[in-house]
């Protein structure tokens, strides 16, 4: 048998601009010339704490983008580097947005949270293709919660780009409410595709807003988080049903995986 | 290592047998059944006399025990699987040393060289199980379970007996030896045939002196043998079109009985020849200059097994028991083509409470 290729070789970057999002989440800037795509993740590496699976949030000419909130011991470790520092990471991982679906049509993005990290990307790269229509809906939990606000103005300029709040304050003057009110007062066609990062709950009220909107499951498209050890298809814990988040997905093509995905306990 | 008998077929004596197992010992790290603490176990093997020749294991669901028994392969096979070496329970994928705030990186790819003496139909077929896991029906074949599994002797048995919680007939995957062997050994009243069935096996037995060909008595023996053993299984379901019926049944009410039987005790994944699914853990020296990342065994049984953001997606037991039946029996299938049981019964003897795997089955998919 030929020498194989080490799954588990992590590899240096430095960091090159730290951005201070909210309390306890930061953009990583990490220098690296890697081949990704939209939608595909990185394995995190922190010292004697072990890896996380953290989605590329971006990409630039000479470096990435990361998107990492202090949850467990491994991401908090990470939200300690600074600039200059190395960030040990493997990968990218992962399938990619099917963004020539969405070409002629209407493209629907939806993102929870810190799911804004994981349709960041599509959404740069849909504003440059032929996308009929680009609308981005984001749902955040307050005001202090939002992500990548420098980043607002152009993506208005762009594309129809909206955000709706939960648990808004006096400082904030647009839409109130959950992501799902804000998607049932959109006029969407039915051939519409549409892209969804979130908190798993909240995709499952968004694919039956929009089900009811008359679009079919096969055009909507679902990123989903499970807990990962491995990334390559090893180690099972990522399963849902007969699949394997870590190489199938994470994207998935709601269709097929909806009977595993909104299932107790799959 | 394909074809049947292929490079000669020889009958051997004891003698002809223990020149052999010397002969392997030469070039291999010997792996064998041997009784150790009450078992039949898989261990580093010191001479031909260690194998618990003149034994048989008893086994009924939750139950282990040996007696004496006449002849000498007159047991099946031992507690633990060819899975314990070459995805052993502890195994460091790599160290990683910090110097100047900088890391550094050193993988430990383990050697070999293993020789397993003794090898049973359901062990074979479950070795091939493992091979499409890890290396190829795997994006990232494992180079760990490669190295220990490069150059790899098999030297297999065919059961002249089956215990109680056997079940290689349903899976289809014995008790015959068919194919995956460098030698396949049956045992008969005067000697043991000895078949080849690779050019490794045939260059290790070219050099062993006390042997005769094979006559076609020998082969009719084998026959009768082997149809013996089949007859003291049962056949609890079939396993034609049994993936579909599972799917069918997820929604089923029946998975919520399981919750008052099984403990979550992992023990089931741990003795499963093809259970595969593993954690890696850091392992720090306390001056917080070296790291070591190492793969362990895990378990879908486990409360920590699904966690995201420190919830686990499967709080109950019986979901839990449900993605592992799902999984031997159809999830595996889509996955890997292949069932992920092979029938050895492991699961259903070191069971703390008795849980009958083939009951479960039968009573979720056909009741």
């Amino acid at each position: 048998m030929p020498t194989l290729e080490n799954p588990y070789t992590l590899k240096a970057g430095k960091v090159l601009k730290v951005i201070k999002e909210c309390e306890g989440v930061y953009t990583f800037h990490i220098e690296a010339w890697e081949y990704a795509l939209p939608g595909q993740y990185n394995m995190l590496y922190a010292f004697g704490m072990g890896e996380a699976p953290i989605t590329i949030a971006s990409m630039g000419d000479n470096y990435m983008v990361h998107t990492v909130r202090a949850v467990g011991d491994v991401t908090k470790h990470i939200d300690q580097l600074r600039e200059g520092n190395l960030l040990y990471w493997r990968g990218p991982y992962g399938n990619v947005w099917e963004l020539e679906r969405a070409y002629g049509r209407t493209l629907l993005i939806l993102s929870g949270g810190l799911g804004l990290a994981a349709t960041r990307w599509v959404f740069e790269e849909a504003m440059k293709k032929p996308i009929k229509r680009l609308v981005h809906l984001y749902g955040s939990k307050d005001y202090d919660s939002l992500l990548y606000r420098y980043l607002y103005q152009e993506w208005s300029s762009k594309a129809e780009f909206y955000i709706t709040l939960d648990k808004p304050d006096q400082r904030w003057k647009g839409k109130v409410g959950l992501i799902t009110e804000l998607l049932r007062d959109i006029d969407l066609e039915k051939d519409a595709i549409v892209f969804a990062c979130g908190p798993d709950p909240m995709v499952k009220a968004c694919v039956k807003v929009l089900q009811e909107k008359g679009i079919p499951l096969s055009n909507i498209y679902a990123s989903l988080e499970r807990h990962m050890k491995c990334s390559v298809g090893t180690c099972g814990h990522c399963m849902i049903g007969p699949y394997f988040v870590c190489k199938d997905g994470p994207i998935f093509r709601y269709d097929l995986i909806r009977e595993y995905f909104e299932r107790k306990e799959v | 290592m394909e074809g049947k008998g292929e490079g000669g077929s020889y009958l051997l004596e004891v003698d002809g047998l223990k020149e052999l197992f010397e002969r392997l010992k030469e070039e291999y790290k010997v792996i064998a059944p041997k009784l150790k603490d009450g078992l039949i176990a898989y261990s580093e093997a010191e001479s031909f006399e260690s194998l618990p020749f003149g034994y048989r294991n008893v086994e009924t669901p939750g139950f282990y025990a040996f007696e004496k028994s006449q002849g000498y392969f007159s047991y099946t096979h031992p507690y633990n699987s060819l899975k314990n070496f070459l995805h052993p329970p502890e195994l460091t994928l790599m160290k990683v040393v910090k110097e100047d705030g900088r890391l550094s990186f050193e993988m430990e790819i383990p050697k070999g060289n293993f020789c397993f003496f003794d090898v049973r139909a359901c062990d074979l077929s479950a070795l091939k199980v493992l091979d499409t896991v890890f290396l190829y029906k795997n994006p990232h074949p494992d180079p760990y379970y490669a190295s220990l599994r490069e150059s790899l002797f098999v030297i297999a048995v065919n059961c002249s007996y089956a215990t109680s919680n056997c079940f290689c007939t349903t899976m289809g995957t014995g008790p015959e030896v068919k194919q995956g062997y460098d030698l396949l050994i049956t045992e008969l009243a005067e000697g043991f045939l000895v078949e080849v069935g690779s050019e490794k096996g045939r260059y290790i037995l070219e050099g062993i002196k006390n042997k005769k060909e094979a006559e076609k008595r020998h082969f009719e023996e084998k026959k009768e043998i082997l149809k013996k053993t089949e007859a003291m299984m049962n056949i609890p379901f079939q396993t034609e079109g049994l993936t579909q019926r599972l799917y069918e049944r997820m929604a089923s009410s029946y998975w919520e009985h399981i919750e008052k039987r099984c403990l979550a005790c992992t023990s089931c994944t741990q003795a499963c020849p093809t259970c595969f699914c593993f954690d890696i853990i850091e392992k720090n020296h306390l001056e917080l200059k070296e790291s070591q990342r190492i793969r362990v065994w895990d378990s879908c049984f486990s409360p920590s097994f699904a966690t995201v953001h420190r919830f686990n997606l499967r709080q109950s037991i019986h979901s839990r028991y449900r993605q592992w039946l799902m999984h031997k029996f159809a999830y595996w299938v889509d996955q890997f083509g292949t069932f992920g049981c092979v029938g050895c019964g492991r699961c259903i003897t070191w069971c703390p409470v008795g849980i009958d795997l083939r009951e479960e089955v039968k009573r979720v998919a056909y009741s």
